[in-house]
Parts: structure tokens; sequence; C-alpha cells
């Protein structure tokens, strides 16, 4: 068993570190200045293992807890809320230093109160009002978004970089230190999901069969929605919504791994950081001025699940 | 009678109520109506959907005939008391059509929609769309022409012309980076109205040979571009805030202290009589005591 699993950890790892490696070597600055360059790419290789790594990681715990492998890290909404409060920073003229991530992160906190409260019959919660709510929620602060950048005039350019994501966060002393925290909440986040692994192994084939297996099924399902939306409304408020690899990610390393989580979120992490930042290197250099990121991570995952899904069938 | 509408009450004739209700509906809507209206001039009733039109039409003291214009024309102070049809970006076509216009003064791509309506509706109207100094210029004189001030048109173009010619050459020509946008970098490339202007200053944008006329750009260009001058044209930030960003301190604008934040935009971004408002800025900007 663990013979089968080593080409895989290998592969992936080798992915993370050529595609680190590539990231710092690479990019529009050259290397003119270099201790500058350096800074700005080594902030930018630590958002990127950072943001894939949890989006990968909360893309495979809630495709665990809601048994269907559609679910997203955007699923409960919270990217949306993040980018209105995002978006409202920028209306209010507020977004030097701190104020953008901060007001992303309340945005998708209130989003994580709401489909929680929503979700939420005689205290308990089922997955499927998650779910429901959460894309209501989305819904709904998507078109907020819109609505608030018409009625601050802002261009609508900025609100769709938002929702598309992007890296290339600008960095100040305070919002370093802010990011730094970001880093210890992820790490921790991560553990906690990881920590749940066998549970949510069982509560994959459903919550009645999780329940009588002795499977406290309210505690995981509040657990895992709390962290999953803490995680991504810290990272969101970073990049915005980077989409595709909380999606496709957990899926990929399914394939290599086979469906026991305590393999598949550590494997996410390193894989989903991998392939971010590949696609951040193609995104940021194959064309002058950059493409917006969620259109590279479709354009690189694609191939790449094909491959892996036609080489097992 | 029976029951109708308004329920049955022995003895009231129901339809009566129903009539004075409609009548003073009739009316509340005439005095709503002819309330939001503005006085009625005789001649030429004109409807301009962009600001620096607005601009112009004052400035050759056609004021009088402006019946409506957008939420953005704020300049001159008159033309703020002028009844509204909705912004720059969405004009209300019912807003403009009820004041019966006789000329209506719109900008392209913008108003690509609204033209076509006038258009069916054979509404006069004229097109702004002004790419470049010389254009603004002509603009200045075709809009003075249509209004029938002719004369104050040229002259003013002559003032213009003279100011702008009168703007020394300067012994360097500094690299600057405009800033549009914080959220993500954006800046102005090349085909834009603020490129030109600030070539006319005397200064250089560094992202001049970009396609896009408002493209974002990665930090890191803009840390190879070391730019000597930064325009910061974002009301969100401050020159204090573009310095501490980590990376940036390298940059020779930084270094110097040479970013510049909370211009007057509409001197930058609209092309009317302004202009030359807005290069002698940039000039002072970039070549500090010539």
């Amino acid at each position: 068993m663990q013979r089968r699993l080593l080409p895989g950890w290998v592969g992936l790892i080798l992915l993370l570190v050529s595609a680190a490696a590539l990231s710092v070597a690479v990019g529009p600055g050259g290397f003119t200045n270099f201790r500058a360059v350096m800074d700005l790419r080594l902030l930018r290789l630590a958002l990127g293992i950072i943001a894939g790594g949890v989006l990968a990681v909360v893309g495979a715990s809630l495709q665990g807890l809601l048994q269907n492998p559609l679910a997203d890290p955007f699923t409960m909404g919270v990217a949306s809320g993040a980018a209105l409060g995002a978006s409202l920073t920028l209306v209010l003229g507020r977004t030097a230093g701190a104020f953008a991530p901060v007001g992303g992160f309340a945005g998708a906190l209130v989003t994580m109160l709401v489909v929680y409260a929503l979700a939420r019959v005689r205290g308990r919660v089922t997955v499927t009002g998650l779910v429901l709510a959460g894309v209501i929620m989305s819904f709904l602060f998507s078109s907020l978004v819109i609505l608030v950048m018409i009625l601050g005039r802002r261009t609508l350019g900025e609100a769709v970089y938002m929702m598309m994501g992007h890296l290339g966060a600008i960095f100040t002393g305070t919002t370093v230190w802010l990011f730094g925290g970001v880093a210890v909440l992820a790490v921790v986040g991560c553990a906690w999901l990881f920590s749940m692994s066998r549970s949510l192994d069982i509560m994959s084939s459903g919550e009645e069969a999780a329940e009588t297996l002795g499977v406290d099924t309210q505690r995981v399902t509040k657990t895992v929605f709390v962290i999953s939306s803490v995680l991504v409304g810290v990272v969101v408020s970073f990049t915005g919504a980077i989409s595709f690899v909380g999606l496709v990610v957990p899926h990929l390393v399914r394939m290599l791994f086979g469906p026991e989580h305590r393999r598949v979120l550590p494997g996410s992490f390193v894989a989903g950081a991998g392939i971010l930042l590949l696609s951040d290197v193609l995104a940021r250099n194959i064309v002058p001025g950059g493409l917006p990121l969620s259109i590279v991570t479709a354009l690189v995952g694609v191939p790449f699940f094909i491959y892996l899904l036609r080489s097992r069938l | 009678m029976g029951s109708g509408v308004l329920g049955s009450r022995s003895g009231e004739d129901p339809c009566r109520p129903r009539f004075v209700c409609a009548a003073a509906l009739a009316i509340v809507i005439m005095v709503v109506g002819c309330g939001n209206r503005p006085a009625a001039e005789t001649g030429l009733r004109v409807v301009s959907l962009v600001p620096s039109v607005t601009e112009i039409v004052y400035a050759v003291g056609a004021g009088k005939v402006l019946v409506g214009n957008t939420n953005q024309c704020n300049f001159p102070e008159a033309a703020r008391s002028v009844y509204k049809v909705g912004d720059f970006m969405t004009p209300d076509l019912e807003r403009i059509v009820a004041l019966r216009p006789g000329l209506v003064f719109l900008a392209l791509p913008i108003h690509r929609q609204l033209l076509d309506k006038l258009n069916e509706m054979r509404v006069p109207v004229y097109v702004s769309r002004p790419a470049d100094i010389p254009a603004v210029l002509k603009e200045i004189d075709t809009v003075a022409s249509l209004l029938g001030r002719k004369a104050q048109g040229e002259s003013l173009v002559v003032v213009m012309r003279r100011r702008l010619d009168s703007i020394p050459a300067f012994a360097d020509t500094p690299r600057v980076y405009v800033e549009i946008s914080g959220t993500p970098l954006m800046t102005a490339g090349g085909g834009t109205f603020i490129n030109e202007l600030l070539a006319r200053a005397g200064g250089r944008n560094v992202f001049a040979s970009s396609l896009q006329e408002y493209p974002v750009v990665d930090p890191e260009a803009v840390l190879k571009a070391d730019p000597e001058v930064i325009l910061l044209l974002h009301p969100d930030m401050s020159a204090q805030d573009v310095a501490v960003r980590i990376g940036w301190g390298g940059i020779s604008a930084v270094k110097h202290s040479r970013i510049y934040g909370r211009l007057n935009e509409d001197l930058l971004f609209r092309p009317g009589p302004r202009i030359v408002d807005g290069v002698v800025l940039l000039a002072k900007l970039l070549h500090p005591g010539q």
C-alpha cells in the first residue's frame, strides 16, 4: 500500500517545489532591483502556497461533508461575502493598508453567520440547509457587489478582478503581519480538519449512516462549516475568489491516493499549492500585463485532470 | 346595486367614488409630471450627457440653452442646478425625451444604445469623441457653432492654444507611472487622454506601450519601469500609503518623495476647456521650479 503511494507523493512534492522555484525565478520585473523584486516574489509565493493549500483542503473537506463531488470552497457563499466586504471598502474610499483584507474578512464572517442562522432548525444544522443557504447568499452577495460598484461609481473592472482572483496583493508593513496571522490560522485550521479525517470518511456515506456509526454529525458539520468559512474568508480577502483549485484538486488527489481523507487532505494542500503557483507563473508571464488567475487555473487544471482521468479508465 | 370593486353599500352609487379617484389620480399625475419639468425655454433646448461638453457649453456662454445634464456635470457651478437626467454612465432615456430636446450631446462608445434609440426617434445628436488635444480644440469649435456661438468658440480656442504654446520646452522628460486604481493596480495605457496630457506636459508614461486603455499591471512591472514620478488618480490612497508598500522602497519616485495624490481628476480626465489647466498642473508637478 505504501509503495503505491510513494510515486504520487513524490510527484506532488516535485510539482510544488518546481512551481515555487519558477515563481521566484521568473517574473515581469526581471532582476532589476534584486532585493525588492525578491521581496515581492517571496510574498507572492507565501500567499500562493497558503491560498492554494487552503482552497484545496477546504474543497476536499466540503466534498466529504456535503457528500457532493461538485462542492467547492465557495459553495457556502463565503467568497461572495468577502467580495462584498472588499468592494464596500473600495467604494468607501478606504482600501489603503489593512482596510481591504479586514473588510473582506468582515464580509466573509457576516456571510458565515447568516448562512448558519438560516440553516439552523431547532438547534440542528443539516448539510442540505447549509448548501441551500450558502448558494442563496452567494447569489445575493454577488449581485450586491455589482450594485455597490455601480452606486459607488467604480469601474466594474475592479469588481471583476476581485471575483476572478489574483495573487498580486500589495503588502505594506501592517498587512504583512496580518498575513502572518492568516498563515498561522491557515495551518491550524487545516490541521484541525485533518484531525477530523476519520469522521469525514464516515460522513461521506451520508449523515444518517454516520449517526448510526457513532459520529457526532452535528459537531462535525458545525466545526467543518465554521473552519471552512473562516479559512476561505481570510484567504479570499487577500486574493479574491480563485476558482477551480478547490473543486478539482481534491479529485486529482483522490485519483492518486484513494478516498481516505487522512491522505487526501494533506495531498490536496500540496497539490493545491503547486497547481496554483504554476498557474500564477503562467498567468503573469505569458501575456504582458498578465491574465486573471482563475482563467489560467482552469486552463492548467483541466488538461491535467483529463490526463489523469484517461490514464485511470 | 350589486357589489362592485368598492364593496356593496346600499343606497350609494358605487361608480362615483371610482370617478373621483380616477380624476384625482389624473390630476396628481399631471401636477407631478409638470412639476418635474423645467420652465419652458424658447429656442434651442440642449441636453448634454457628457460632462466635458457641458463645460464647453458654459465656456462659450451658451449655458442658458442647457435644459438637462448628468449627475457628473459639476462644472461650472451653474451646471449643478440644471435638471439631471441620470448618470453619465446610465442616463435615463425617458427623462431626456421628456425634455423635448432639440439637440443631445453624447459620447461613444458608452452611449451606443442610447444613440441608436435617439436616431430612431429622430432626435438630433452630436457625438463627442475627442482622441487628443487638437481634437478637443476642434470639438470646442464645432459645439460653439452648433450653439450659435462661433465667435466665442474661436476666441476660446485661441486663448487655449496660446496658453499651450507658452508652456516651455523642458529640460527633462521624467518617467511617470499613473495609477488609476490600487486594488488591483491599474494604469492608463497609450491610447488614453491622460497619456496625451502627460506627453504635452513633458512626461513619459511608463506604460504608454500598453495596448489596453486601462490595463491591470503587475507590481513587478512598475518596479522594473522605475518611474521618477507617481501620480495617484484614485481618491482612496494617499502618497504615504504608496510609500509604505513592500518592495516599492527602491523606486525613484518613492525615494525622492515624488508621489502626488489628491489631484483634481476632472482636469485630467475631461477632454474639455480645462485641459490646459490639466497640462499646466502636470507640468508643475513634473518639473518643479521650471
